[in-house]
């Protein structure tokens, strides 16, 4: 991979981890707030493809993982999951408009977030009620959905000069 | 052809990146130190970093949250009023009543913490993730702080210190799935082990003893030993109990006393830690 994307993506990553610390973490609703990372991930796999958005979508959960007390890897794991699902389904469906993007990035975070519960259950971390789980689901994939077209255009810039890029109508 | 080898690499790629999360789940299972010390180090650049942004947008983020926590305000506000009209019915008819409102006002006054060593601490952010129910602090080792030591507001308990950096600390809520803690009502006999849900507000825990424990007792922690909070530390106030008839078992349900959503100052308790 060109050094230039991995520094561009890479400052994408950290730039997002300190908005969502420093920003969007104070703006909650009903406790739940958007996840920029996952949301960069998502970006990434709609852009370049399912590998590089696994490898994205592991590296951002990573930073996540660094920053919560959950077993470590296990956001690294769902994020990457995510993003390869979501990058190996946007192969094989026709891609739309902007509000698809939403739609995307609405359903994409939302089942990223049940993949979360439920890997968190596997690996011994008690899970929240149901309830709770269909709420952060919806919440977080409405917030995250109404940001996918800025984080795609964003990491759009950031893997500008790849030869390998998608969404070039977008 | 070439579809199938693009493919193929691809998997490869998912399939080292699945076995590197598993490698790291079980790393960190075995509480291996450098994990700990990355986290340490991640906490030490992020935080100063998000305590700058959040103080910048704190005063947007306060009328943001006033908002759409309207109706949860007004709920809290009838439920206030509701209690302290039951609270000087009882004061009149029972004494014991009024023995335990002085019970109350006494923890209010968190002697717990008074007669222990403790540091005051300044909540700069709170969990970044969703399903992260932490807050950091901007005291750290440097104040004394260690992983393990109970956390406190003037109301009662908040948590727990998870993670030490040098000027900060991560503290895990009493209301995060994997916290425990022993709770006993002050002059009864039983015990209880309440947990969190994930719920902002609420604990719940399954009860033997059903007669221990009724609608607005104030739960305490029990300190039994081995505990790592020190006795006699609000925890929440009994909200109901459901007995579930086809499990066969009692579910308490508690209101956690501190309002965990709009903290700004805790005390940390320097006593036990690792």
């Amino acid at each position: 991979m060109d050094p230039r994307v991995v520094a561009r993506v890479g400052l994408v990553m950290v730039s997002a981890a300190i908005l969502q610390r420093g920003i969007l973490a104070e703006f909650r609703l009903w406790n739940v707030t958007a996840d920029l990372l996952l949301l960069v991930a998502l970006a990434a796999a709609m852009i370049a493809g399912p590998e590089r958005g696994a490898v994205v979508g592991f590296a951002a959960g990573l930073l996540v993982d660094l920053q919560v007390h959950r077993p470590f890897g296990l956001t690294a794991l769902t994020f990457c999951l995510a993003a390869y699902l979501l990058g190996f389904a946007e192969t094989l469906v026709v891609r739309g408009s902007r509000n698809s993007l939403i739609v995307t990035g609405f359903v994409a975070t939302a089942l990223a977030h049940i993949g979360l519960a439920i890997l968190g259950e596997l690996v011994g971390v008690s899970a929240p009620s149901p309830g709770r789980v269909l709420t952060v689901a919806v919440v977080a994939g409405v917030w995250n959905g109404l940001l996918t077209p800025g984080a795609v255009r964003v990491m759009r810039w950031a893997w500008q000069g790849s030869h390998s890029l998608r969404l070039t109508h977008r | 052809m070439a579809f199938s080898r693009r493919f193929g690499r691809r998997r490869v790629t998912l399939v080292l990146l699945i076995l590197t999360s598993v490698l790291l789940l079980t790393l960190d299972a075995r509480d291996f130190g450098p994990i700990n010390g990355a986290r340490s180090g991640t906490m030490g650049f992020f935080a100063p970093v998000g305590d700058f942004f959040s103080t910048l947008t704190r005063p947007v983020a306060n009328i943001w949250n006033g908002a759409f926590s309207y109706d949860e305000l007004e709920r809290e506000n009838r439920q206030l009023k509701q209690e302290l009209s039951d609270r000087k019915g009882r004061e009149v008819q029972d004494d014991l009543a009024v023995k335990e409102l002085e019970q109350l006002k006494t923890s209010l006054d968190i002697p717990f913490a008074n007669a222990m060593p403790s540091a005051r601490a300044r909540i700069v952010s709170g969990g970044i993730a969703n399903f992260d129910d932490t807050v950091q602090v901007d005291k750290g080792s440097s104040s004394g702080i260690k992983r393990g030591m109970a956390v406190v507001s003037g109301a009662g308990l908040v948590g727990t210190v998870v993670e030490v950096a040098d000027g900060y600390s991560m503290v895990k809520l009493i209301t995060d799935r994997d916290v425990q803690v022993g709770v006993k009502v002050v002059e009864k006999q039983g015990f209880a082990i309440l947990s969190g849900r994930s719920d902002p507000q609420r604990l719940s825990g399954v009860v033997n003893n059903v007669s221990t424990f009724t609608a607005g007792d104030v739960l305490v922690t029990s300190g039994v030993e081995g505990s790592r909070y020190p006795e006699g530390i609000p925890v929440a106030r009994v909200a109901e109990i459901t007995l579930d008839e086809i499990a066969g078992k009692n579910t308490l349900e508690a209101d956690v006393l501190v309002t965990l959503t709009d903290l700004e100052f805790v005390t940390v308790i320097l006593m036990g830690g690792v």
